[in-house]
């Protein structure tokens, strides 16, 4: 691939990374939701009608993003987060597949199905690698934050959680709110990259992809998803030289891999920590080693 | 930072009768299916009691503490925290009411190290907000330094002797309990549920147990412990309600509790069997508890 | 009155369709814990499979659409050994078995879209049953007629098949504790390997139905199935697949006269609106199971 080709395709990692981050922050609540892809479309097109409309700023246009797609993820936790898990995350993809109904039929505003342009401003480098550093800190700042560990009580034992005064659907809600402003600038980030927007552009395939970078990266750590994501918008570019139309087959192979070998991805504090354990119960000197046996329950 | 400490008179002052109680069960019912679990359960535990549930296997002591903290419902009866009703209450809010609890499969987050699960625990104790964790404002750092000194000494009054920043799950059996204690009392709980608090742990380290309780006592809460270790119960239980088939055997003193019949046919079949109650007992001391 | 009639007799026809393809989707939720978002593509390759021997290799109709369905169950076990039993025996999360759904449905998609180009065709006019029915005055057409006898004989066999017999009573078992299953002598594999198989055959006879009705065989057969699954799933509950199958004819009867009387286009979005309407008004579903905190 030329170097040109190279830095598209990293753009979209990027892009992609952010979706993936979106997906993370529900999937940390104990949610498993590809409602990303609807925030990020339903931004994407008003942000593309707004700018045709009446013409946005490009931060006006990434703001937008993150206030509709915020918005959009408490009306969607109202909604659903009383479901069932299963429930919920089938209700989440069917958002996703309406939402290319809604495209197509609402063509006044969307363009139906020929899609619409969005302007390019926003899809420059410097705001795609500005949205990621954004992104990552305050994932970063939340992680060992008190809404960091009651997320992860909720989603290792939502029983338990509660009788620490944790309300889960309140966390979900919270979760859905801050996947959702992820989600809207995503989508907006989207579309300033394609500038061109239709009904496929936000559909399965692109939930595919960011679901399968979270699962390789790991939903445990708000690294994993940036690694994912890279690895896997990059992976398919190498693989369509050999494998012609086959190589979404790879991603869905790779899925399926992957969360039966490495159930917790690629980034895991978890194993690292499990490690280190080892580690020290082998050397005989081990300082701190815990009275009794070692790691006697490990589980999968 | 310590739990809560009543004025010395309010402590031992006051009769026990006139008194709320602490926790006040009445008459409650839970089916499942076609089978009673719990069948018009009547227990009253006074404030700064240690109180013991016991009964075999299956007598619906797990089933009672489930329905205290919420995550199932009564088909009837009414379950009192400190006089407000909790009865049809979701557990976040019970625990809100000052109940927190362990459990007898120990239930601690994958992933989390020692420190960190007990911090989880202090979630109803801590006022920080999204934005000030992410501009980590000043009230911010004081209060994850304080949560995680609490957190310390807490692990540290429970008698965890691992290391701090090892995965809680790596733990031995018996630290794991003392860590399920500690993410509880990080709630400042004024009720603190046990279940099996015991279960495999040695001799020395369930007496630990027991005075960790008296001394849970002593700073104002009270207790509620199933258990199966009868030297634990018979030395540090206040009060006991045996129950078998769902159903309350009987209720006092644990010394008067044993020696009822219907006790002990509950618990070692035939009467005639009586007599082998006291080798039993003994042989129940031994590790595992159960 | 006539067209209401007539519009009437084409919805149940088509939720027939929707109600063949919920059954499986709910037997896979009920029987085993997985919400099979793969499910949709069992069905396509049952019209595909059976598209291509009638058009390329020139079999027979009605053999076509049997080895379409054998196809479609095949692909079912297949995924259900290669995708989830390995979840099964790793004690994987609840999300596991999703996201493995997602990557078989990922690469049965994709294979589809490969295999079927990105054009729709439909079943040669010659091959397939065509000439309409007149009964008093209503026009029936054959896939309609089969449709329903379709729908009406898989769920009086497969309700039969797991209420009154010692297959249903192992697959209970199984699906309550497939390691007591086994003690008591249930072969726990073969149990699971004969519900996934006979799931996605259904649903591969949905699709081979779908494609008849729409004259369309496309790789998309499936994927426009898929929602109304879950919309009936979600609505009639999976514990008891007359349930489902009930809702599946009632959503085909309500997109008919919604798009009669409303609108075409939004035919998918007034099935959705129903759906998070009952979502919300009853998410535990109308004929509501389980309980939502494990104790």
């Amino acid at each position: 691939m030329s170097t040109t080709a190279w830095l598209t395709t990293l753009q979209f990692a990027g892009v992609n990374a952010l979706f993936a981050l979106s997906i993370y922050v529900s999937l940390w609540t104990g949610v498993l939701s590809l409602a990303p892809i609807f925030f990020g479309s339903v931004s994407a097109f008003t942000f593309g009608y707004l700018a045709g409309a009446v013409g946005l700023s490009p931060l006006l246009g990434l703001v937008l993003g993150v206030v509709f797609g915020a918005g959009l993820g408490a009306v969607t936790a109202a909604l659903v987060v009383r479901l069932h898990s299963h429930y919920l995350a089938m209700a989440t993809i069917a958002m996703v597949l309406i939402g290319r109904v809604l495209i197509v039929n609402l063509s006044d505003l969307t363009g139906g199905a020929a899609g619409t342009l969005v302007p390019g401003e926003l899809g420059t480098w410097a705001w795609l690698i500005g949205c990621l550093v954004v992104a990552g800190f305050v994932l970063a700042r939340l992680a060992k934050s008190r809404f960091g560990f009651a997320a992860a009580a909720v989603r290792e034992d939502p029983a338990v959680a509660q009788t620490l005064g944790v309300a889960p659907r309140r966390i979900q809600l919270v979760g859905f709110v801050i996947s959702g402003a992820l989600g809207g600038t995503a989508g907006v980030m989207q579309s300033s990259f394609l500038q061109y927007i239709g009904p496929d552009t936000f559909y399965t395939h692109l939930g595919f992809v960011t679901l399968a970078a979270v699962v390789l990266g790991g939903a445990f750590h708000w690294a994993g998803p940036i690694v994912g994501a890279v690895a896997f918008t990059i992976l398919p570019e190498l693989l369509r030289d050999v494998l012609g139309e086959y190589d979404r087959v790879v991603t869905g192979v790779l899925l399926v891999v992957i969360i039966i070998y490495l159930p917790r991805g690629l980034v895991d504090l978890r194993r690292l920590r499990l490690l280190r354990a080892r580690s020290r119960a082998d050397s005989p000197t081990g300082v701190s080693r815990p009275r009794g046996t070692v790691a006697q329950k490990v589980a999968s | 930072m310590s739990l809560r400490t009543p004025s010395p008179e309010a402590a031992r002052g006051t009769p026990a009768a006139e008194e709320t109680p602490a926790v006040d069960i009445v008459g409650l019912t839970k089916a499942f299916g076609g089978l009673t679990a719990v069948s018009d359960i009547t227990i009253r535990v006074p404030h700064r009691r240690i109180h013991g549930i016991l009964g075999p296997n299956g007598a619906g002591k797990t089933t009672v503490l489930n329905l205290v903290t919420g995550f199932i419902h009564p088909d009837d009866g009414a379950i009192s925290v400190f006089g407000d009703e909790v009865t049809h209450l979701p557990p976040y809010q019970i625990a809100r009411r000052g109940v927190a609890r362990t459990y007898q499969n120990i239930r601690l987050f994958a992933g989390m190290t020692v420190l960190e699960t007990v911090v989880a625990g202090a979630y109803l104790r801590r006022s920080s907000t999204l934005a000030g964790a992410i501009f980590l404002s000043p009230g911010e750092r004081r209060e994850r330094r304080e949560v995680r000194a609490r957190a310390r000494e807490l692990l540290d009054r429970v008698g965890v002797r691992a290391d701090h920043d090892a995965l809680a799950e790596t733990l031995s059996y018996g630290d794991q309990r003392r860590v399920e204690i500690a993410r509880a009392l990080a709630t400042e709980p004024r009720v603190l549920l046990l279940d099996e608090p015991t279960a495999g742990m040695n001799d020395a380290e369930s007496q630990e147990v027991g005075e960790l309780l008296v001394e849970l006592r002593d700073s104002g809460l009270t207790l509620i412990l199933i258990e199966h270790n009868m030297r634990l119960v018979e030395d540090f239980c206040e009060s006991v309600s045996v129950m078998n088939s769902g159903a309350m055997l009987s209720q006092g003193a644990p010394r008067w509790c044993l020696e009822q019949d219907d006790v002990k046919e509950a618990y070692f079949g035939k009467r005639s069997d009586a007599a082998r109650i006291a080798t039993l007992r003994r042989a129940r001391r031994g590790p595992g508890g159960s | 009155m006539q067209l209401l009639a007539q519009q009437l007799v084409n919805g149940i026809a088509l939720g027939c369709v929707y109600a063949l393809f919920a059954i499986g989707f709910a037997l896979i939720l009920a029987r085993m814990g997985i919400l099979n978002v793969a499910h949709g593509t069992f069905a396509t390759w049952g019209a595909l499979s059976s598209y291509w021997l009638v058009a390329e290799q020139g079999v027979n109709f009605w053999v076509a659409a049997a080895a379409g369905i054998l196809f479609a169950g095949a692909l079912g076990v297949l995924a259900d050994t290669l995708a989830f039993a390995p979840l099964r025996r790793r004690n994987a999360g609840a999300f596991a078995p999703i996201i493995a759904s997602i990557g078989v449905w990922i690469v049965l998609l994709t294979v589809a879209e490969a295999f079927a180009g990105p054009t729709t065709t439909s079943y040669p006019a010659d091959a397939v049953p065509t000439t309409p029915i007149r009964v008093a005055g209503l026009v029936v057409l054959p896939a309609h007629l089969l449709s329903i006898a379709a729908l009406v004989v898989t769920v009086t066999a497969v309700h039969l098949l797991l209420n009154r017999s010692r297959f249903g009573a192992a697959v209970r078992a199984v699906s309550v504790d497939p390691r007591s299953a086994t003690i008591v002598g249930v072969d726990a594999r073969r149990t699971l390997v004969a519900v996934a198989f006979m799931a996605a055959g259904v649903a591969g006879l949905a699709g081979v139905l779908a494609a008849l009705s729409d004259n369309n065989v496309s790789f998309g057969v499936g994927e426009a199935l898929l929602l109304k699954g879950f919309a009936a799933v979600v609505v009639g509950g999976y514990g008891d697949i007359r349930g489902a199958a009930a809702v599946g004819v009632a959503i085909g009867v309500l997109e008919v006269l919604s798009s009669q009387y409303i609108s075409s286009g939004f035919r998918d979005a007034i099935t959705f609106g129903v759906l998070l309407l009952v979502l919300v008004v009853r998410p535990q579903g109308i004929f509501g199971e389980r309980q939502l905190v494990r104790a």
